[in-house]
């Protein structure tokens, strides 16, 4: 496949396109509208994702809660939206290169969304994506392993499976937020052998072998990719889930092939690359390559390239 | 039906109860009466009081509340009839001759006694005064007068200041209250040391605590009945993540209910109790409870008015109430106002413990992300002076000026200002520690500073006399400690002050008390649960049999309530 690979999630899922627009418009009907379709949990963050990142979004979503304080969806946009501008105050420098005006904007932006989500779980303890958001929150400002944990059990209460949930606690449990490989890993095991065959958990076994290898030397990661155990591992993480008959998943879907071809590519597993690659069609995914360079679309095109080329 | 006489002029009640008759002369004085440099000086007062009946054979005791002191004796008429003369004759010429020895007893006293959440959060909320000198020891003690305490005992122990009550079958004849004339005392007006509510502070570990204030209703007591079942309900029994989970509030005496909320944890769960333990305060301010959890509360608190011994217990309560002319209540004016409460109005009243609250969290810990103000560990300014460099390095500078003293370390101030000074502390190793009344405190240990001793002196003459407090000789430390500011209190023997507020996790002493008297509690439990549900007939028409229950299930509460305050932790 020769042709160029698209990287905006809107070319892949109409929707993201629609609500970053309406949130851009100032069309607080619309952003709702495409909420109100979406019937993917994972969807659901990722579309809020699309609002927070609309430079301004929280005038529209502040004027939102002024017409209907306490408005569940209001609420959780204009969290996601502090915590990104939050996160753009801290930058993604290593946290002792931050300037304290960095941490001061990026505490208060991060306390300001908490207080906000807060509230809306108070109001209705089912609010899953409050409680996503929360996570978030409780691993920016290192509120400890124990209090993310019960944010993701009051979140898993209301939805078992959530696979965003999922992912956010995976990260905390890795060691650069605090915990152990062993820990992690017996997580995203778990997770994917508890959900449904189809759904989209088994690409937490990609996200886990993804953050290994990658905190390896270049050298041994493809040895590590190419180990037997891990390749036996996501070849049957992504047949139940990416690969399984029964997937009907949209959103998320490409990220997770996206995952599973990079460490198939790493792995030397040409034919498995191929059958995550051609999954993906004309759409490309930036996670998890960036992890490993600074050039991710190039990378992803170059791993691509090789595995359906000849 | 409580009804009201009068004996020799001070006001009266009296609630008929079966059995042996119960007294209490209560006096509108307490903790909160006093001066940090004096604090102690009403317990003083309460034991040299008591001291001639002890002589006698009387089952009597004596308590310093906050704005209370009672005298308490359970016997016959005519032992009742001596007993509160005695008090009262004592009281205007207490037995001087018994001044050093109750002075040791009180050491003693007080270092057998826990802390509980009074103590830990007072000064934070009060400073050092008023209802925060609970936090403080009682420092005034060794260096009390014969002719100071009797001047105390003049002006509060006296006729217009004190009220009686009696339960029993009748009221004892021939009762007499020889007290001095003195004038009625209104409460203190409550201080504060908190900016901005709600507030929280970092201190000790494994264990999350909130304490606020709510006017005394319905309301409120329904209120902490709900905060009590749902900190149980999501720390305890659906997040596993704290033992001990719950609410009560205590009467401050003036008509405002301290409510305490507390939770426990394992070192590696504190986090998540932080954010259960925040949630629920959240959850009840905002959602509020719902009307069938809240009616079954409303049937368990009204069933406390409505058992047969609810007057004769009120009566000291209402005593007290008395005197600071509080409305007196009839049980069925109390059930009617707990019948009208609405979920809305418990609602409400969440929003307002809420926004009164005080947090406190453990140590390392915040809760600016949950939106409660951190409470201030240092002064807005320093006093302008001369600058005396620490021998420690990094240590703070000390600037001793006209206006008062400060430490000063990086931009950080701590001051404490001569006309804001509740207690000098003076030890005669030279050691000394200025604590200002919003609770900031400066220690000053010798050779710390590169200053000379005729600027030191100058900080003895200038503190206002009534609050130096000359110390005992203390342990001498194995190294010096260096001054710093802080917020700490019990540090006096126990180490640098920085270390105060950490939690002390019960001595092996302790836990076998502890344990002993969970076992009496559960005896009497038993005694009173096995007769409430194994009654005949016969005795579940006798009035007496059921006040016989009632009281034993009383004990057992009074001896397990005894053993949480025991087992929270103290302050270093």
């Amino acid at each position: 496949m020769s042709t160029e690979p698209l990287f905006d999630p809107a070319a892949a899922l109409p929707e993201a396109g629609t609500v970053r627009n309406a949130a851009e418009r100032g069309d607080w009907p619309a952003v709702c509208a495409v909420f109100a379709e979406c019937r993917e949990e994972y969807g659901l963050l990722l579309l809020s994702g699309q609002v927070a990142g609309v430079p301004g979004a929280e005038h529209l979503l502040r004027q939102a809660l002024g017409h209907r304080p306490g408005d569940p969806l209001a609420t959780a946009l204009l969290a996601d939206r502090l915590i990104h501008v939050g996160w753009q105050a801290r930058t993604t420098r290593r946290a002792q290169d931050v300037t304290p005006e960095g941490w001061r904007e990026f505490r208060a932006r991060l306390n300001e969304a908490e207080q906000l989500l807060i509230a809306a779980v108070a109001r209705d303890r089912g609010d899953a994506l409050a409680w996503m958001l929360r996570m978030t929150i409780s691993r920016g400002i290192s509120l400890g392993i124990s209090e993310t944990r019960r944010r993701y059990r009051a979140l898993a209460r209301v939805s078992p499976h959530h696979y965003a949930g999922q992912r956010s606690l995976l990260q905390q449990l890795l060691p650069k937020w605090g915990g152990s490989w062993e820990e992690a890993h017996a997580f995203a095991r778990d997770s994917f052998r508890a959900a449904p065959p189809g759904s989209l958990n088994g690409a937490l076994l990609a996200m886990y072998h993804a953050e290994r290898a990658a905190s390896f030397e270049r050298a041994e990661r493809n040895a590590y990719a190419a180990r037997a155990d891990v390749r036996h591992e996501l070849a049957e993480a992504a047949h139940g889930s990416v690969l399984h008959p029964d997937c009907r998943i949209r959103f998320g879907r490409l990220t997770a092939h996206s995952s599973f071809a990079l460490l198939a590519s790493l792995g030397g597993d040409r034919a498995a690359a191929r059958t995550h690659f051609q999954a993906m069609g004309p759409y490309g995914s930036t996670e998890p390559w960036e992890w490993f360079d600074n050039t991710p679309e190039r990378t992803f095109r170059e791993h691509r390239d090789r595995a359906l080329g000849g | 039906m409580i009804h009201r006489f009068e004996v020799d002029g001070v006001p009266a009640l009296h609630a008929p109860r079966p059995g042996r008759t119960a007294a209490g002369l209560v006096f509108r004085v307490g903790r909160a009466d006093e001066t940090l440099a004096r604090t102690g000086i009403t317990h003083l007062v309460e034991h040299l009081a008591l001291h001639r009946s002890g002589v006698q054979v009387h089952r009597f005791n004596g308590a310093t509340g906050q704005l209370h002191t009672h005298f308490l004796l359970e016997g016959d008429d005519h032992e009742i009839r001596a007993f509160l003369r005695c008090v009262c004759e004592s009281l205007t010429a207490l037995p001087m001759d018994r001044l050093e020895t109750e002075k040791t007893i009180l050491r003693t006293e007080e270092a057998g006694r826990g802390t509980g959440a009074a103590e830990a959060t007072g000064l934070w909320r009060y400073g050092a005064q008023g209802h925060g000198l609970v936090s403080y020891p009682e420092w005034g003690v060794p260096g009390l007068d014969p002719q100071t305490v009797q001047h105390w005992a003049d002006t509060w122990f006296t006729r217009e200041n004190a009220a009686l009550w009696i339960a029993g079958e009748r009221i004892p004849d021939d009762l007499r209250l020889p007290l001095r004339p003195g004038r009625r005392m209104p409460a203190p007006q409550p201080t504060s040391a908190l900016p901005v509510t709600p507030a929280y502070f970092a201190a000790g570990q494994r264990q999350v605590l909130f304490e606020t204030l709510l006017p005394r209703t319905a309301a409120a007591d329904l209120y902490t009945a709900c905060l009590d079942r749902e900190l149980f309900q999501d720390l305890r029994q659906d997040g596993g993540l704290s033992y001990t989970a719950g609410a009560d509030h205590a009467d401050r005496g003036d008509g405002i209910l301290t409510v305490t909320a507390l939770a426990d944890a394992l070192p590696e769960q504190q986090d998540a109790v932080l954010g259960g333990f925040v949630d629920v305060l959240a959850r009840l301010a905002v959602a509020g409870v719902d009307p069938d959890t809240l009616d079954a509360l409303r049937r368990r608190a009204d069933a406390a008015h409505a058992a047969p011994d609810a007057d004769p217990a009120r009566l000291p309560g209402c005593a007290a109430d008395l005197l600071l002319d509080l409305p007196l209540r009839t049980p069925d004016e109390i059930r009617a106002e707990l019948a009208a409460v609405t979920a809305e109005d418990v609602r409400t009243v969440a929003q307002q413990a809420l926004g009164n609250g005080l947090l406190r969290v453990p140590a390392g810990r915040r809760a600016d992300w949950a939106g409660y103000a951190e409470a201030p560990l240092h002064s807005a300014d320093a006093v302008e002076g001369s600058r005396h460099r620490s021998h420690e390095s990094g240590g703070p500078d000390l600037v001793v000026g006209r206006a008062g003293v400060s430490l000063l370390r990086e931009g950080e101030a701590a001051t404490v200002r001569y006309d804001a000074c509740a207690a000098y502390l003076a030890w005669p190793d030279g050691g000394r520690r200025l604590i200002g009344t919003d609770g900031i405190c400066i220690e000053i240990e010798p050779g710390c500073f590169a200053v000379d001793a005729h600027t030191l002196a100058s900080i003895d003459a200038s503190v206002p006399h009534p609050a130096y407090v000359r110390m005992p000789p203390r342990p001498i430390p194995s190294r010096p400690t260096p001054a710093r500011p802080s917020r700490s209190t019990r540090s006096s023997t126990s180490g640098p002050a920085g270390a105060a507020g950490t939690a002390v996790r019960s001595s092996p002493v302790q836990l076998a008390v502890n344990m002993v008297l969970t076992l009496v509690a559960g005896l009497f439990l038993l005694f009173a649960l096995g007769g409430a549900l194994g009654a005949d007939d016969e005795s579940r028409a006798d009035p007496v049999y059921w006040g016989v229950l009632v009281v034993a299930a009383g004990i057992a509460a009074a001896l397990l309530r005894s053993v949480w305050r025991r087992s929270r932790p103290r302050r270093g």
